[in-house]
């Protein structure tokens, strides 16, 4: 039994008068059915009749058939896109279901998928969608606007167990809602939201499928792994064929899918294709090595090797520059914090004790020695990449061991006993304990190159690994640090790190969920974000996250330190391909095709 | 024996009751529960985290969670999983076949390696046999599991002779039931050999050395002396009594027949239960935990009771249950 | 085995000389070649354990984060000009186009004897500063290369046998001891004994150690000072081990208990303590030892794991476990083998142990004197 059938590419009848008879191979007359999975062209009668009309033309070029093959690192948790909470489920679930729109990790620039276009009200509160037309669920059932209303009273359902409830609401109010006919749709929110297009990437899922588990009140079960895949009706490029527990996911072509490429003809240009669960690292290179699967992200230590081999491999490594995340040492600055003796507190709390830190820290020695030399030091929350909003002018704090005794001397902290250790005006050795999650080498050789750093300029710092558990209930919990390495992923609007850099935010790391902001600088970041919520004009929200950046810059709450560069190889028959450190490697699947 | 069969069988729920309590309050000790990992997601609020604990039963207090548990359970229900949303005993069964097969074929291969190499050694004592299969042991007994996993691997990929990991070719929907059957053989091998490799040196060098003991006692030389062949004297009369710690180890082994070695599924991708319960433990997902200390425990003792049962029957110097 | 009357005066054989079993066990011991050389390695080995800072060119926490995976120095026979000279030299070393380390000729050092080296203390009571052998100065010397952040693996692994030699010895004798007067205890009483105190096994080995260990990792203070953090660390391997080894013990002994020498043993009035520990036990040596030296490379490697969950020796104090844990990596086993080094030395430890426990039942046997 072959579940990977090769369907014939539905095509329109416009591009049939456009196509030389003598072009196309084995078009027009039906051929009956004739399974393969192979080569282009060859294909089985269409049991469906596609209208192409309303369908997104796209310039992608390319041959149609054959399989992709690619691995990812954990098992789907759930097939449910709503209730999924990590990335091992939505990956690749993201080849199964659309949004209405989507952030293109290329340009940066807000794609429609769904949605065809929208308007906006001038107050910034109304959103009128205008869907696409003609789009039909993977099953033949139209998609209309009733299929996003059901969407919206689903994530907004209190019963129903999603994050993306919260993500969504805005200053806590949920949005408003209706149906305008049968292809506009109309949101009112509660307050006007500058970022509102980072929120509306929700996926949609199909009314007709779970509008009675939902009324049930089952959705929070519904579409589990153990469902048949034949269930999961979705707008996306592909539909999944089949799910050895565990072990792979097999996809094959949506025959409705929207997109046409260049020619007019439906994508995608693969007819189907496999992805492998291999949870660990070096297998999943050995994989790649011995021709199993089309592309791998590689680790720096890797990127040398697979560099040398790229001839007698048949792939090309790629570099896709920084990541979109930051690692950060960070000190406890919380008064509430009993555990932390007051005159370590008092340190932390003052500008020049962590800029001292930050000059004392070598970025360039970490980025060869952790990374060898594919990575970049941070100076930022915003990544380098982030071509829409990272300001560069940001204080930078290059690699100065003098610059840093000077600051740490004007706050009276010098060696009095010769010993080249540092005691403050009152007498206290200059120390601290460092906690990062243990069982994590990067992290573990990133503290130990700060402790080293650190003990050139006269400070002890004594690093404590510990179970990634009990350091967030230390941290978030009993306040029971001192100092910590950790880090955050990025994304393109920092208004999305409101929690972390807001003084009432639950991962304002330094001092969370501040009644009132401590000091004046994290008052001045609190309006800036309160401004940049509310603005919609991409220009003036740049200048206020230039005026974030900056502050941040100068005060350092958290020290930014290093992050690594994304890597990786491809294969060489894959055409296509465009991969980039915010969106990976497949985010364009619909798109990419093989010699 | 019935009685001592039926008196052990009884003791058995109790005892895994208390095997449940035990570890669901070392469980719940530890910091940090399933919510610990989402609420590091910065879009989270502080009213969804709680929000979130509620809903999972996190918030109630320990005892609580665990008397709820263990009346669902006493009825073989033994809940969700926090993480897929479907019922444990569902999430565990997808993937027990795959487990037993290993576990099975692993099992075969170092007891059926290492019983006739550790008697070889026995009786060759000293030769060269004798050191070099020693050798193999004290290497394999060196060796820990990932890394001969990664050698192996290596191997695969060099050489192109196995599949790297994983139970089936990524074409395996498109073969003939033979084919598919086969297909999952190739894969077997590299993660058969592994971790058969890993216990067949300790149950060689455990063989030979209660072989050796055995064959120095006096009605060995007893039985040499009356004439028996050198094969009866060695498997009948040496073999049957050296056999009684080996019983025991067996005992063991059945136990750990279905926790699977995690290590070593995530290293070869074997889609087993080894791996579900490492990611459970690893991120608080903790019906699934219970569900397979349930699972184990009740293994373990089983296994103890037919080593027992074993150790009767193949020694009747034994009494069980006697004082 | 029963016990042997008090030597007499004189032998039958009129050798001149009695023997206690003492006496006699060692000279049995003497004459098994292999087993006294395993026993040399074992001294060697616990020396090297003892002595490991004098041994070692640099300070385990040295990091040169240049250097990451610097190969092991070359050391070469012949001075500058080609000529062989008694006194080896060191080669440095460079990075050619392909950025990989290749000796580098022109650039060495001589290896001194009794070199003038980092301070430390011999003994941790006299302070030093002389060590083995070294390079004088800043001249990199790495008998065994580098790890992933430039510190010696050589000196790390010499004092790594500090911790790993120790956590072995100690976890095993605590295991073993709790183990076998378990499982001797209850295999010799049976019955109501036998069922609590096997019982009481299941139930152990059943605990969760995973969780155990989080549990304490979150509960302990993180001001801990290293030592009682190696204590606790033994404290915890042996409580999670020695059930296991209980079982098996129990299951010879109730096959031994019905022999005739313990009949006897009872009948003649000896203590309960005395049979199980000199009549019942014995019997189960073999396997005791065997079960030994399986266990301690488990343990060696256990505490590595520990350091997974911050709980096992922080960095930078080095043991094999640690160590090896960086190897983790097919990237390291392939380019930086001798990052392998510690699990070599885990796999000689328990050859040597092994070899020597053989030979000591060997020598203990008195079916076997010769």
């Amino acid at each position: 039994m072959s579940s990977i059938v090769a369907t014939r590419l539905g095509r329109s009848r416009i591009a049939l008068l456009l196509l030389p008879l003598l072009m196309a191979g084995c078009t027009g007359k039906s051929d009956g059915g004739n399974a393969s999975n192979g080569g282009g062209g060859g294909g089985a009668t269409p049991s469906v009749k596609v209208d192409t009309a309303g369908m997104l033309k796209t310039d992608a070029t390319g041959k149609f058939g054959g399989r992709f093959t690619d691995a990812t690192n954990a098992e789907p948790k759930t097939f449910n896109f709503i209730i999924s909470k990590e990335t091992s489920s939505s990956i690749p679930l993201s080849q199964v279901f659309d949004g209405l729109i989507s952030r293109n990790p290329k340009t940066l620039a807000i794609d429609p998928d769904l949605a065809e276009s929208w308007t906006t009200s001038p107050d910034g509160k109304t959103w009128t969608f205008k869907l696409r037309q003609g789009i039909k669920w993977s099953d033949g059932q139209p998609f209309s606007a009733d299929d996003v209303v059901f969407t919206l009273s689903v994530i907004f359902d209190e019963k129903v167990d999603t994050t993306l409830r919260d993500v969504m609401k805005i200053n806590g109010k949920p949005w408003a809602y209706k149906k305008i006919d049968d292809s506009t749709v109309q949101i009112d929110l509660p307050e006007p939201l500058g970022v509102f297009f980072e929120v509306a990437q929700f996926p949609i899922l199909p009314k007709h499928k779970l509008e009675s588990a939902w009324k049930a009140g089952k959705f929070n079960s519904t579409w589990g792994v153990d469902t048949n895949p034949a269930e999961l009706v979705g707008t996306g490029p592909f539909t999944l064929a089949g799910y050895r527990v565990g072990e792979s996911l097999t996809f094959k072509r949506n025959p409705y899918y929207w997109r046409l490429d260049a020619s007019g003809k439906q994508l995608p240009f693969f007819d189907g294709g496999v992805t492998q669960v291999v949870p660990d690292l070096n297998t999943v290179i050995l994989k790649f090595k011995s021709k199993e699967t089309d592309y791998v992200a590689l680790r720096p230590e890797d990127w040398k090797g697979m560099q040398a081999d790229e001839a007698s491999g048949g792939y090309k490594t790629v570099d896709n520059g920084p990541t979109w995340g930051f690692t950060y040492l960070g000190f406890n600055q919380n008064a509430r914090a009993t555990a932390v003796p007051d005159y370590k507190r008092a340190w932390f709390s003052k500008k020049e004790f962590r800029q001292a830190v930050s000059y004392a820290i070598d970025r360039d020695a970490m980025v060869q020695t952790v990374f060898r030399g594919l990575g970049v030091p941070l100076w930022s929350p915003v990544s380098t990449a982030n071509t829409a909003f990272y300001d560069p002018n940001v204080k930078k704090y290059p690699h100065n061991p003098a610059m840093a005794k000077q600051l740490l001397a004007g706050l009276g902290m010098t060696d009095k006993s010769g010993t080249g250790m540092l005691v403050d005006s009152a007498g206290h050795p200059v120390e601290f304990t460092l906690f990062a999650a243990s069982g994590n080498n990067i992290s573990a050789a990133i503290c130990t190159l700060i402790q080293d750093n650190l003990k050139q300029v006269g400070i002890k710092v004594d690093v404590t690994p510990m179970q990634f558990n009990a350091l967030v209930t230390k941290i978030n919990g009993s306040f029971d640090w001192e100092a910590v390495v950790l880090g955050f992923t990025g994304g393109v609007e920092p208004y999305t790190g409101k929690s972390i850099w807001t003084s009432p935010g639950r991962m304002h790391v330094w001092n969370p969920q501040e009644a009132t902001p401590a000091t004046p600088w994290e008052a001045d970041i609190d309006k800036i974000f309160a401004a940049a919520g509310k603005e919609t004009d991409t220009a003036k929200r740049k200048v206020l996250y230039n005026q974030f950046q900056e502050i941040v810059g100068e005060q350092q709450p958290i020290i930014f330190l290093v992050t690594a560069k994304s890597l990786g190889a491809i294969r060489n028959r894959m055409v296509g391909m465009k991969p980039n450190a915010l969106g990976g490697f497949r985010w364009n699947m619909y798109e990419i095709s093989a010699q | 024996m019935i009685r001592f069969l039926l008196k052990r069988l009884l003791n058995m729920l109790p005892l895994v009751i208390g095997i449940s309590f035990i570890s669901f309050a070392i469980l719940r000790l530890a910091p940090g529960d399933f919510v610990t990992t989402l609420s590091q997601d910065p879009n989270l609020s502080k009213e969804a985290v709680a929000q979130m604990r509620a809903e999972y039963g996190l918030d109630k207090p320990w005892l609580v969670q665990y008397f709820l548990w263990l009346f669902n359970a006493l009825r073989l229900n033994f809940g969700y999983s926090l993480a897929y949303h479907i019922p444990v005993v569902t999430l565990m069964m997808q993937r027990l076949g795959n487990t037993l097969l290993l576990s099975i074929c692993a099992l075969a291969f170092s007891w059926g390696v290492a019983i006739p190499l550790g008697v070889c050694a026995a009786v060759r004592r000293n030769t060269w046999i004798d050191r070099f299969v020693s050798l193999f042991a004290f290497a394999g007994i060196s060796t820990p599991g990932f890394f001969l996993a990664l050698l192996l691997l290596l191997f695969a990929q060099k050489t192109g002779w196995f599949p790297i990991g994983g139970m089936h070719s990524s074409d395996a929907d498109l073969m003939s039931p033979s084919e598919r059957l086969w297909d999952v053989a190739r894969h077997l091998m590299l993660p058969t050999l592994v971790l058969g490799i890993g216990g067949c040196a300790g149950i060689m060098r455990q063989m030979r050395g209660s072989l050796l003991d055995t064959l120095r006692e006096n009605y060995i030389t007893a039985s040499r002396a009356r004439g028996l062949s050198e094969r009866v004297v060695i498997w009948k009369h040496g073999f049957r009594n050296a056999i009684n710690p080996l019983i025991t180890i067996f005992g063991f082994s059945l136990a750990g027949l279905l926790s699977g070695a995690a290590l070593v599924e995530n290293v070869m991708s074997w889609p087993g239960l080894g791996r579900l319960i490492l990611e459970a433990v690893q991120s608080g997902d903790q019906y699934v935990v219970m569900g397979s200390f349930v699972m184990s425990a009740t293994l373990l003792l089983l296994g103890n009771l037919f080593s027992d049962v074993l150790l009767a029957v193949t020694d009747p110097r034994i009494k069980l249950g006697r004082g | 085995m029963s016990e042997l009357p008090a030597p007499q005066e004189e032998t039958l054989e009129g050798s001149g000389k009695s023997q206690t079993p003492g006496q006699l066990a060692w000279g049995q011991l003497r004459r098994n070649r292999v087993a006294m050389a395993a026993g040399i390695v074992v001294c060697l080995l616990y020396l090297m354990a003892i002595f490991g800072e004098f041994i070692s060119p640099y300070p385990v926490a040295d990091i040169r984060p240049a250097l990451y995976h610097h190969p092991p120095t070359p050391i070469v026979w012949h001075d500058a000009a080609g000529h062989f000279s008694l006194q080896p030299y060191a080669l440095g070393m460079k990075k050619d186009a392909k950025d990989e380390y290749v000796p580098d000729p022109t650039v060495r050092a001589p290896i001194r004897l009794f070199n003038t080296g980092f301070a430390y203390k011999l003994l941790w009571i006299v302070p030093l500063r002389i060590h083995l052998f070294g390079t004088s100065g800043d001249f990199p010397f790495f008998p065994l290369g580098t790890d992933h952040l430039g510190r010696d693996v050589f000196s790390r692994l010499v004092v790594g046998s500090q911790v790993s030699l120790s956590i072995g010895l100690v976890a095993i004798a605590i295991t073993f001891s709790i183990g076998l007067l378990v499982g001797g205890a209850a295999g010799f009483y049976g019955g109501r004994v036998d069922n609590v105190l096997m019982r009481l096994c299941e139930v152990l080995q059943s605990i969760p150690s995973f969780y155990l260990l989080i549990a304490l990792a979150g509960i302990l203070p993180t001001k801990i000072p290293p030592a009682v953090t190696f204590l606790m660390i033994i404290g915890i391997l042996s409580f999670v081990g020695w059930a296991g080894l209980a079982r098996v013990i129990r299951g010879i002994t109730l096959s031994v208990r019905e022999r005739e020498y313990v009949e006897a043993a009872r009948a003649l009035g000896v203590s309960d303590f005395k049979i199980i520990v000199r009549h019942l036990l014995p019997s189960t040596f073999t396997i005791a030892i065997v079960n030994a030296t399986l266990a301690i490379p488990g343990f060696i490697l256990a505490e590595a794991g520990l350091s997974f969950l911050g709980l096992g020796i922080r960095d930078p104090v080095p043991s094999w476990g640690n160590m090896l844990n960086e190897a983790r990596d097919l990237e390291v086993l392939t380019r930086a083998t001798w990052i392998l080094a510690p699990g070599f030395l885990i796999f000689i430890t328990v050859i040597a142990f092994n070899t020597l426990g053989d030979g000591l039942r060997d020598a203990l046997d008195p079916k076997l004197r010769r």
